[in-house]
């Protein structure tokens, strides 16, 4: 259960994030933040899944 | 004012992708029924002829099953991630009417082929979990994984596509150099072997293959019932979005020119 709330959590929070940068930044480099925005999503998941399903 | 639910941009994707299926289907009797049909049969090839009229089994477990969905988890992923990159990479040379004709966003149709390539996947996921259910697997918590590994997946084959894409362009034997690199890559991905068969050495080397532990992912999930490796995920993540970045530079570079050499 604390997994799924977790994971919904997790990508609520960087959609939520993802969305606000859309709207804030500049169209020009918007694309690469985007980039890097889901880089910090998708490993920071996978690295606090690591830690949390070891536990 | 009421507000499209879907504007611009992703209305020309989601357009392109239902145009992609309705005209996949176009003129036969059953119709998209055919989307499910294909994974049915391809499917039941790796559970039947594989599994019990091959009697090929997975070291140590006797379920007669085990090496179907073993090859059918490795399989799936696999169809799908090499299927998102061969199309991308003539995508451009493939619409270029549409190109020419209209100012299209080019990364937008790399999305189109990914999202709908991402249906049929999903199709033959939908057809292996209802196969599973009837096999007895139970679901546990470790399977919400499931969707990130997909997604890494998915990235990893739009990096790739829009390297091949760009360079297609320029250079049309990219196309099939692609087909062949692929070819070699699913032999260099334990898919339809298991990992333990190959020399240490050639072991080692897998450790540059990405591919390799997503498919490694797939199969911990449903076969061994284990957590995969997140930290060698999250490091191909780090990776990917490291080359995302770099060839979309050079795409972006190249724009102009691959609009005029269309």
């Amino acid at each position: 259960m604390r997994f799924l709330l977790f994971s919904a959590g997790w990508t609520f929070f960087f959609t939520a994030t993802a969305m606000l940068l859309w709207k804030l930044v500049g169209s020009r480099r918007k694309l690469y933040y985007l980039f890097f925005l889901n880089m910090l999503f998708l490993a920071g998941f996978f690295l606090l899944a690591d830690r949390w399903l070891t536990l | 004012m009421k507000t499209p639910l879907l504007k611009g941009r992703a209305r020309f994707i989601v357009e392109l992708v239902r145009r992609d299926y309705v005209e996949r289907f176009a003129g036969s009797v059953l119709g998209s029924l055919w989307a499910f049909i294909w994974p049915l049969v391809n499917l039941s090839i790796y559970i039947v002829i594989f599994g019990k009229m091959m009697g090929a089994r997975l070291p140590g477990t006797s379920e007669i099953n085990a090496y179907g969905i073993y090859l059918a988890c490795g399989l799936i992923p696999w169809t799908c991630f090499a299927a998102t990159i061969g199309r991308t990479t003539s995508v451009f040379l493939e619409k270029k009417s549409v190109i020419s004709k209209v100012n299209t966003s080019l990364p937008a149709l790399l999305v189109f082929i990914n999202l709908s390539e991402v249906v049929t996947y999903l199709i033959s996921m939908l057809i292996f979990a209802i196969f599973l259910g009837f096999n007895g697997f139970t679901l546990h918590p470790r399977l919400l994984l499931l969707p990130f590994i997909f997604y890494l997946q998915q990235i990893l084959a739009f990096t790739l596509g829009l390297l091949t894409a760009t360079l297609t362009v320029f250079i049309r034997d990219v196309k099939e150099m692609v087909g062949i690199i692929l070819q070699l890559w699913f032999w260099f991905t334990p898919i339809v072997y298991l990992v333990d068969i190959l020399p240490t050495a050639v072991r080692h080397l897998l450790l540059f293959n990405p591919v390799f532990s997503i498919i490694d992912a797939y199969h911990r999930l449903f076969v061994f019932a284990q957590i995969p490796d997140l930290r060698k995920l999250a490091v191909i993540t780090v990776a990917t979005h490291f080359f995302l970045i770099v060839f979309y530079m050079l795409f972006r570079h190249l724009e102009k020119d691959i609009r005029d050499f269309l």
